[in-house]
């Protein structure tokens, strides 16, 4: 694994295009398809429930998790694939220095973008990235976004640099 | 636990959580989220090293252990005839194949 970069947000993280993985529950990738910024800037959408180190594939009704390297075989198979930039929207993929992004750039050569904590999607399309609004599992805060706190997508880039 | 209020109306919100997935939708005003959460996911079940022992081919032990493991008659005839070892996940698997004559050893769970 490359890289051990320090988190960085930069504030015009948005990007673009569009893979979807859904599996289990759907309602993220309803609510995430009437966001407002697919496919801006070249970079391709990947959608995807996921975590630090894999995200989860649904292949004739059986939930797999997959790591870097499989996306990668499955980006560079889809026909939206331009040789371009990679936007996981997909939570957590983002949150670890050495995880699933920084290894995903590192295999395709390009740059990957991903949240570096849960990613909520709004009935609206809104996309934010937040931690939970408690950590107690016995409060109704439990289950939904903090409402000031903030994460962010994180880019990183083959070889381990980021900016 | 308490409801989770909607911010957009104030009513009460229905929680569609399941496992892993976090969902939650307000009955009202259709305000609603959903994210995942990994580190809720079930523990994967491990799976079970189960031995067939050779020599006990006949074509209903075939039929049957096609159907529940291999999904091709030959790679269960071979199984019955030369022995195989392999990994089901299911204790009810194990079970299925006691009750239809296979012979095996079962090495319980492998990691």
């Amino acid at each position: 694994m490359k890289g051990n970069s320090p988190l960085f947000c930069p504030k015009n993280s948005i990007a673009y295009g569009d893979i979807n993985l859904p599996s289990g529950d759907k309602t993220f990738f309803i609510n995430a398809a009437k966001r407002s910024d697919i496919d801006a800037n070249g970079y391709l959408d990947i959608l995807a429930h996921g975590n630090a180190s894999s995200i989860r594939l649904e292949i004739n009704g059986k939930e797999l998790k997959i790591n870097w390297r499989e996306l990668a075989k499955i980006i560079k198979k889809n026909p939206q694939f331009r040789n371009k930039g990679i936007r996981l929207l997909s939570c957590n993929t983002g949150s670890a220095p050495d995880g699933f992004a920084q290894n995903l750039a590192n295999k395709l050569g390009l740059p990957v973008k991903a949240p570096n904590n849960f990613l909520w999607a709004y009935s609206n399309g809104a996309l934010i990235v937040a931690p939970r609004a408690s950590s107690d599992r016995n409060s109704p805060n439990y289950k939904r976004p903090h409402p000031t706190i903030r994460g962010c997508f994180v880019t990183y880039y083959p070889g381990g640099n980021k900016k | 636990m308490k409801h989770i209020i909607c911010e957009k109306c104030g009513s009460e919100m229905i929680d569609l959580s399941k496992g892993p997935y976090i969902t939650a939708t307000c009955p009202s005003c259709g305000w609603g989220w959903a994210t995942y959460d990994g580190s809720l996911e079930p523990e994967p079940k491990k799976p079970i090293r189960i031995d067939i022992a050779p020599s006990q081919y006949t074509a209903a032990k075939a039929r049957f252990l096609s159907q529940l493991v291999f999904g091709n008659a030959l790679e269960a005839k071979k199984a019955l005839t030369d022995g195989r070892t392999i990994f089901v996940d299911s204790p009810k698997t194990v079970e299925t194949m006691k009750s239809n004559g296979i012979v095996f050893a079962e090495q319980g769970e492998s990691a």
